[in-house]
Parts: structure tokens; C-alpha cells; sequence
């Protein structure tokens, strides 16, 4: 199935908690332009918001590129967040519930998941993560 | 106190609802250094007031994520430890979507969904009760 990347989106360099703020604003603003109801944005500014933070806590700095997307007059939303931090040593833990390196609850990976459809996540040691989640708007 | 810390006072005015009971709006982004602060003008007030209730009032709060939930967790351990229990209130149905999608559980803490519910669940908390006086 062709997925075409429509021209609206936003990158956002993520260096302290109010570029996670403005992360998750961005979002909310994309997700209404692409369709989504007011739940379903609150549910895609909160993924957003949970990725964002990650960045900042786990590599300091790094990046969220949020874009709409389409297929088969389907819209939906793609977030990518980038950093190069140290890497998730264990994607599987990383991605169960209670599982926290940092003292968190251990819920932001997992839950970001379930708030989105789609979630990858590309992570080397010592290299950086890059973590893709996408949701579509309901036909 | 810090000069900080007198700001964060500022923006977390912390009201007495009652004899025992105090609300704490809290209103914009938190961040660690920040919730920190809040629980300790929090406990501060917990201690000076003897309060048995704290409302923690939410709805000025862009996203409640993980973190946001932490931290408020993290408070009414605290106050709960000292003998006042943590009502909260302002969770929007968008808020309370999200939050049951990430998994959070908010344990102990008593959940209102507006501020008017919130105190009548705080009065009786404390033995009282509203109503209508009749004329």
C-alpha cells in the first residue's frame, strides 16, 4: 500500500522540557489538521510528549519530526524521534510495562504504543535511537 | 528560600479551603525541578496547617504523560505519609483517555472530575457535609 508523506510538518530540536511542550503542541496541531477527533489528538500529543521526554532524560538532546501522512484516501500521523544518546540496551524490556532505567514509571515506551497503531524502534549501543510511530485516522 | 523557590510560590499559590483542607491549583508545564518544589511547599503547608486533605487541582495542565503523573504520585506518597490524603481534580475526559492508554494507575489518590466534586468529597472527608440551608 503506497503511503505518501503529505507536505505539512514540523521538526523540532528537543533541548529542555519546553521544547517537549512545544513537541506535544505541534502534534495536537498536525493530528486536528490531519483529521484525527480531539481524543484521538490528546492521544497523539501524549505519545509525542512521552517520546520527546525520553530524549531529553536518556540523550539530552535530539529531535521529533512530525508529519501527516496518507494512503488510500486514509490521513494519518507519523512522529520520528532521533536522538544520538546511548542506545536502548534492551528493546524488549524497554517496551514492557514497569520497566525503567531511570527511576520513571516505566510506562512511556509501552504506553506511547498503545496510544499510537505503530511503533519501531531502531536503537544501536553508543550510536543513538530512532523510535517511528504512526496512527491513522479511523475510516 | 531561594530566589526560585519564591517564584515557584508565586505560581503555586496554595489556598485553605478549610480548617484541614488546602487547594493546590497547579497550572502549566511541570518538569522534575518543578514538581519537586511543588511537593515540598506542599508538605510544608501539609505540616504548618495540620491538613488532612490536599486538592490537587490539574486542569491548568497542558499533558498529563508519564512523567506528570509520576511526580503527582510522588506527592501524595508523601502527603499521605504525613496523614493527609490527595484528592484530584481537573482531569478532562481527553486527559483521563490518554492517561487509561498509558497504564497509569493513580493507586491511593481520589479522583474527582471537577473542582466542586472534589471539595464536597473533601468536607467529608473531614466530617462535614454541603447542603441547602432551608428558608
Amino acid at each position: 500500500m503506497p503511503v505518501r508523506v503529505k507536505s505539512k510538518q514540523e521538526r523540532i530540536k528537543i533541548r529542555n522540557n519546553f521544547d517537549v511542550a512545544e513537541a506535544t503542541l505541534a502534534a495536537q496541531r498536525l493530528a486536528e489538521l490531519a483529521g484525527f477527533s480531539r481524543s484521538q489528538q490528546f492521544m497523539v500529543s501524549t505519545a509525542v510528549s512521552e517520546l520527546a521526554r525520553n530524549i531529553f532524560i536518556y540523550a539530552k538532546e535530539g529531535e521529533v519530526t512530525i508529519r501527516i501522512l496518507e494512503r488510500d484516501n486514509q490521513r494519518g500521523i507519523e512522529v520520528v524521534a532521533e536522538d544520538r544518546g546511548p542506545g536502548i540496551a534492551d528493546v524488549d524490556a524497554a517496551l514492557k510495562d514497569g520497566f525503567s532505567t531511570s527511576g520513571g514509571l516505566g510506562l512511556g515506551l509501552p504506553g506511547a504504543r498503545r496510544l499510537m497503531d505503530e511503533l519501531e524502534i531502531d536503537t544501536k549501543l553508543g550510536v543513538g535511537t530512532k523510535v517511528t510511530a504512526r496512527k491513522w485516522v479511523e475510516a | 528560600m531561594t530566589k526560585e523557590m519564591k517564584e515557584i510560590k508565586a505560581s503555586t499559590p496554595i489556598a485553605v479551603v478549610w480548617e484541614g483542607i488546602l487547594l493546590l491549583p497547579i497550572i502549566g508545564i511541570i518538569d522534575s525541578k518543578r514538581a519537586q518544589e511543588i511537593m515540598e511547599l506542599a508538605l510544608e503547608e501539609i505540616a504548618r496547617r495540620e491538613a488532612r486533605v490536599l486538592i490537587l487541582d490539574i486542569m491548568g495542565v497542558p499533558t498529563v504523560d508519564t512523567a506528570v503523573a509520576n511526580h503527582l504520585i510522588k506527592i501524595t506518597k508523601a502527603a499521605k505519609l504525613m496523614g493527609c490524603e490527595c484528592i484530584i481534580s481537573g482531569i478532562a475526559p481527553m486527559v483521563a483517555q490518554s492517561m487509561v492508554n498509558l497504564g497509569i494507575d493513580l493507586g491511593n489518590i481520589i479522583p474527582c472530575s471537577s473542582l466542586r466534586e472534589a471539595i464536597a468529597c473533601a468536607f467529608e472527608t473531614i466530617g462535614f457535609e454541603i447542603r441547602k440551608i432551608s428558608k
